[in-house]
């Protein structure tokens, strides 16, 4: 009968489909060295036999997680007779209280215990990473997770060469009750619109494949965001940039908190890739003019009226694929200047190749170039990076930057995050006889350079010395860590090397200012490393306590398909 | 991805492979596969004074959503006192706004500044503001920001949570360019202005009324219709559609169908009403082709449909992949709207209604059709793009398709658009005569390349793959005119130099070839084979003890240089003259090399035996070379020297080298 149910199904589906699979197209085909190269990308098929192993691991223990969720006893099946753990929910939890926010974590692990005794995880949700494997031992990290709860676990567990578990060891135990503080209010705001219905809700995986390359697709789709008071009415604006063949979007925010699209009528419909914007006064008129990091170019906008009608001033190509602004007034003139991270160099035209070809790939400095724009006012503005130092280490394929009196001394000075090169933070030595400040890249004094694929800066005082600290987005890679830290790996090098490699999957990093003008490390002891393959960051005080918290914006490609890399 | 070549300069072989490494990392891009994907975004929280250990909130708080997100924008949207978000994604939808919901005793209050617009920019952007609450505490800090974190810039309003304080001490503003300025003493939990200069705090009026409604967002589901305009000048592949294809008169929709495509079969009798299509059955297999037969007649159809080859089809596929960023394959029924000139006017996905084929045709007389192309209206800043063929062959080429990219660009040479650069158009010519080179079509080659050369009259490659191809057809004279031609213009080209010695050699003009040899190692003297093939040329040119002394000194330059080892001890056990014969040295030599490629290699293999023969040790040398003859798929010079060894074993007879004069 269900059987019959279920046929009935896929003849409705079938009939309704409207294209089919054409018959010989089913299988990607390759060249030789290319069909190389793509078995060489598979881990499994590049001699990473644990990998497999690995998958096994996560797949038991997600059904063992998943029959407690359920409230089932888990199958034995799963087991050796003599599995030992130990409790999945220790006994003594120490209690933080943040207001209504609660963290309890484990004390004294680990502890082994004999019986399993299941913990009160009924009609949670699960998720398991595993992170190490050596010798038929893993680590996993293990998320339950219920509306305003979430546990987080690691667990060590040991199994037999048939995948048994022999036993879990938690090593670290955390468990948060807190209200649902973020929801999601978009549609309130935006669902009026038209550009929201028919562009903002479908993915970009839509327009890849109806949309001519030419216009300036790519899959990573780094668009980004400004957010500013266009109109001068008091309420903040939206300004959204988009791939190339969608038109950025600028919605101002009414009187009820909704907001209206006046792309066209602001003359900001701009349909050519772009990454970033900045809405800033650059003529000191009052108003929020506009900066657009437009591929291989920057572009000024200024905002006539003050209500939001701009016209394009200035322009000029940045020999780079452009990503991140960052805007600040270096020179002290009054005038704010613009900084612009260069990724791809354009002479190779390559975002064809969207994660571009850095050589070497761990200290890269084949990228195109950061520049400086200094605001000359009326509207010219020219690039002084050379005049100022900046065009020292400056092709490392950066992502973004931003500017901060690190040192208090009363000065701006500027941190690089570089995706395949060492990161950059530049001092500002003062000024030279030419007005012009002058920069010193001193990452490498100050142990900064961050060598992982850096994604974005923030500054922020986490602990309220007075000194800034820096967070910096990298990517966590579970695969990463689980190759990297195998004794197998690399055998041919020393251990500085491999420790690179695996500090390149560690994720991202929390350097704490110190008062003598030095930076610790204090990623592990804050355990801020695991945010994934990590975007966007930033320091934010979620809940006014006075302690800046950090949110991360992560995930690199969702498609259809249930393999992952 | 194990093999990042160190530097830029690394061995050639390991950055082709690191490169090739890339390559398919970058395609698999495009392949609709996931990648680190389903991540969920993470929140950790300051547990402050309490614990440096932050707290991995993530899913508690309502953060871990599993978009592929990029930037975060933080605002007080509806100024209740709290920090909103937004965020931009890659997947749908592109945007969320998430409200802040928290209700606890906390306090805050927040800053809008504004300088003077003389010294200081007027919206106070890298100004630091210090927050005094009390006498024993150290001042709270924030700078503003314009841009930060990734992609974005967040309200230019400097939010402080208090915590349990309900009052501020003091605020102080270091403004740039600047006098720091304090401010007087305020009551926490509202917004303010501070104006430089005023030296008190204004109260801000903020927006009321500001409605923000919970709700889901209700993303589109994936299609797989559509369509596609690309730019001008895209050429569709070749393609034989029963022999008539020479009859294009205005544009034509080329439909593909399938038998085994339900949809196809709903489509066929409307199809056969259309005027300008033509029907091509992507069923290429013959055991299709019948099921494919019966359903055309059935539909109405009194001839057989038009089938299209494998190649056809692979090439089809490849254009369509050439055109989008997202390289699914073409499902059935696809179609390409065509000019006479095969140029691509629209690319459709599932069944077009004529109606859109008939506004599309219209497109022909368009250079310019990106607002055909682009869904919404809009600005376009930078230049109109134009089709290029290398787009496609290189589809073609790495999806190991050499033949066909041959034919596509054969097909799309002649009808280049105009408005491409010169440098387009020579690359499409010198990409179509090389692949004609390396698939043995070295004459046919020669037309595209001096028509290559008129586009690209100073490029070296032209004159390298010129000469190359006078060289593939035997034509050593003419290859020689067309490197001296080349090398005029680029006298330091290596490359060049390098084709120039070949060719001299094969001219037998050994003198002018080892010259040649010896401009390249002044230029680049690291070119270590270079130095031994000056040894080898001397032999020829009959100068063995020159040819010795060169050899020993790329030796001692070179220690790696094994094959001027080898050379040298070929020389001092086989050469016809007595005076040049060194045995002993040469059998060491042989040795050496044996040991280093632990008797693997071949070529070391003969040469010790040929020392050893040298030597009257014929038993010792047989051993030697059988371990040679075991091999399969020697090179013919290879077999050659095993046999002329082997026959001066039989007639237990030193061999002798009889190439060198």
């Amino acid at each position: 009968m269900r059987y019959s149910l279920l046929l009935g199904l896929a003849c409705i589906t079938f009939a309704k489909a409207q294209v089919s699979d054409t018959p010989g197209l089913g299988e990607h085909r390759y060249s030789e060295d290319l069909t190389d190269s793509y078995e060489r990308i598979d881990p499994r098929k590049d001699g990473w036999e644990s990998e497999r192993q690995g998958e096994e691991f996560a797949a038991r223990l997600k059904e063992f997680i998943a029959a407690l969720t359920d409230g089932e006893t888990p199958d034995p099946d799963l087991f050796t007779p003599n599995f030992k753990t130990s409790p999945l929910r220790p006994m003594n939890l120490d209690a933080i209280k943040i207001e209504n926010i609660t963290v309890q974590r484990g004390k004294k692990l680990p502890e082994l215990l004999v019986d399993f005794i299941a913990p009160p995880w009924k009609d949670f949700d699960s998720a398991v990473k595993v992170t190490r494997i050596e010798n038929l031992v893993c680590e996993a990290l293990i998320t339950i997770k219920k509306k305003g709860r979430q546990i987080n676990a690691t667990w060590k567990c040991s199994w037999t060469s048939g995948f048994l578990l022999r036993s879990i060891q938690v090593i670290n135990y955390e468990e948060i009750t807190s209200p649902p503080l973020l929801q999601d209010v978009t549609a309130s705001v935006l669902g009026k619109t038209t550009a929201y219905q028919e562009q903002l809700l479908r993915s970009t995986d839509h327009w890849r494949l109806r949309l001519p390359r030419d216009f300036g697709l790519d899959a990573p789709a780094n668009h980004g965001m400004a957010i500013g008071d266009i109109n001068g009415d008091g309420r903040e604006d939206l300004y959204l940039c988009q791939q190339g063949g969608l038109p950025n979007r600028l919605f101002v925010q009414e009187a009820d908190g909704s907001l209206r699209d006046i792309s066209a009528e602001s003359k900001t419909d701009i349909l050519d890739y772009c990454a970033a914007a900045l809405l800033i006064d650059l003529d000191n008129d009052g108003d929020k003019d506009l900066v657009l990091s437009q591929d291989f170019k920057i572009i000024f906008f200024e905002n006539l009226d003050g209500k939001g009608h701009f016209e394009l001033v200035f322009g000029s190509s940045t020999r780079a694929q452009s990503f991140s602004l960052s805007a600040a007034d270096i020179d002290e003139d009054g005038l704010l200047d613009v900084y612009i991270c260069g990724y791809n160099p354009s002479f190779s035209a390559a975002r064809s190749g969207a994660l571009g070809e850095p050589i070497p790939f761990h200290d890269a400095n084949n990228g195109g170039p950061n520049m400086l724009w200094q605001n000359k006012g009326d509207w010219s503005f020219e690039d002084i990076s050379e005049k100022v130092g900046l065009d020292i280490d400056n092709t490392r394929f950066s992502l973004a930057a931003s500017w901060e009196d690190y040192d208090n001394d009363g000065d701006l000075d500027l941190y690089v995050a570089n995706d395949f090169g060492r990161n950059c933070l530049y001092q500002n030595q003062g000024m030279q006889p030419n007005d012009l400040p002058f920069f010193k890249n001193i990452a490498g004094d100050l142990n900064l350079e961050d060598t992982s694929a850096g994604m974005s800066t923030n500054w922020g005082d986490i602990n309220r010395d007075g000194r800034m600290d820096l967070y910096v987005s990298n990517m966590f890679s579970s695969a990463g860590n689980r190759i990297t830290f195998q004794n197998q790996f690399k055998t041919e090098v020393d251990q500085s090397v491999r420790s690179h490699y695996q500090r390149m999957a560690r994720g991202n990093t929390l350097f704490q200012g110190n008062i003598d003008g030095s930076f610790t490390d204090v990623s592990m002891t804050t355990q801020t490393t695991m945010a994934r393959w990590c975007w966007g960051s930033t320091f934010t005080d979620l809940n006014n306590d006075g302690w800046v918290d950090i949110l991360a914006a992560n995930g690199f490609i969702t498609a259809e398909d249930t393999g992952d890399l | 991805m194990s093999q990042s070549p160190l530097d830029a300069q690394g061995r050639d072989g390991q950055l082709q492979s690191y490169r090739q490494g890339w390559k398919a990392l970058n395609r698999l891009l495009h392949e609709n596969k996931s990648f680190s994907g389903r991540e969920r975004n993470s929140a950790f929280l300051n547990c402050g004074a309490d614990s440096t250990r932050f707290a991995d909130v993530s899913s508690a708080i309502g953060w871990d959503f599993a978009d592929d997100a990029r930037a975060i924008a933080s605002v007080d949207w509806d100024f209740d006192g709290d920090l909103d978000y937004w965020v931009s994604n890659r997947t749908a939808p592109r945007v969320r706004l998430l409200e802040n919901t928290l209700e606890n005793s906390n306090h805050f209050v927040s800053f809008l500044l504004e300088g003077n617009g003389a010294n200081t920019n007027r919206d106070g952007v890298g100004a630091r503001v210090e927050l005094r609450l009390g006498d024993d505490e150290k001042p709270r800090i924030k700078t503003l920001h314009a841009g930060h974190s990734f992609l974005s810039q967040s309200s230019r309003w400097l939010h402080f949570g208090l915590g349990g304080a309900t009052k501020i001490k003091s605020i102080t503003v270091n403004w740039p360019g600047g006098d720091p300025e304090t401010f007087k003493v305020i009551k926490a939990d509202y917004h303010y202005l501070l104006k430089q200069g005023s030296g008190s705090v204004l109260p801000f009026l903020t927006p009321k009324n500001i409605k923000l409604q919970p709700g889901s967002q209700s993303v589109h589901p994936p299609t797989p219709l559509a369509r596609t305009i690309p730019p001008s000048g895209n050429i569709l592949p070749p393609l034989k559609l029963g022999g008539n294809t020479e009859e294009l008169k205005a544009p034509t929709l080329i439909q593909l169908w399938s038998g085994t495509c339900p949809h196809c079969l709903v489509k066929l009798p409307k199809w056969k009403k259309w005027d300008r299509l033509i029907l091509l059955c992507t069923d290429f297999k013959i055991e299709d082709q019948e099921k494919a037969r019966i359903n055309f007649r059935k539909a109405g159809f009194t001839n057989d449909p038009i089938f299209c080859s494998e190649e056809e089809l692979l090439s089809l596929n490849a254009f369509q992949a050439s055109l989008v960023d997202l390289w699914i394959p073409l499902p059935v029924p696809s179609s390409f709207l065509i000019t006479p000139t095969w140029e691509v006017l629209g690319i459709y996905r599932g069944a077009i209604e004529e109606e859109q084929v008939m506004k599309d045709a219209e497109l022909a007389l368009q250079f310019d059709r990106r607002e055909a192309g682009a869904p919404f209206p809009g600005i376009w800043i930078g230049e109109v793009p134009i089709g290029n063929p290398m787009r496609t062959s290189n589809q073609l080429l790495e999806r190991g398709l050499d033949q066909q990219a041959i034919s596509y660009l054969q097909r799309a040479v002649p009808r280049l658009h105009p408005k491409l650069s010169r440098f387009e158009k020579g690359d499409s010519l010198l990409t179509l005569a090389q692949l004609l080179g390396i698939n043995g079509r070295s004459a046919e080659a020669l037309p595209v390349l001096i028509k290559s050369r008129a586009f690209l009259p100073e490029d070296s490659r032209v004159g390298l793959l010129l000469a190359q191809a006078y060289l593939d057809t035997k034509d050593l004279k003419g290859a020689l005119q067309a490197n001296s031609l080349a090398l005029n213009q680029h006298p330091e080209n290596l490359d060049l130099l390098d084709q120039r010695s070949l060719i001299l050699r094969q001219l037998k003009e050994w003198l002018s070839a080892i010259e040649t040899d010896r401009r390249i190692t002044q230029l680049s003297p690291s070119s270590a084979d270079v130095k031994t093939r000056i040894g080898s040329t001397l032999l020829f040119a009959g100068k063995p003890l020159e040819a010795i002394q060169q050899l020993k000194k790329t030796l001692a330059k070179h220690p790696r240089e094994l094959d001027a080892a080898n050379i040298l001890a070929r020389v001092l056990s086989c050469h016809s003259n007595s005076f040049v014969r060194s045995p002993d040295e040469a059998l060491a030599l042989a040795n050496r090399l044996c040991q280093i490629s632990r008797n693997r290699n071949n070529r070391f293999l003969l040469t010790k035996a040929a020392a050893l023969a040298n030597l009257e040790k014929y038993n010792e040398a047989k051993t030697i070379l059988k371990l040679v003859k075991q091999q399969k798929n020697l090179s013919p010079p290879l077999k050659n020297l095993v046999i002329l060894i082997n026959n001066s074993l039989q007639e237990k007879t030193p061999f002798r080298e009889t190439r060198w004069p």
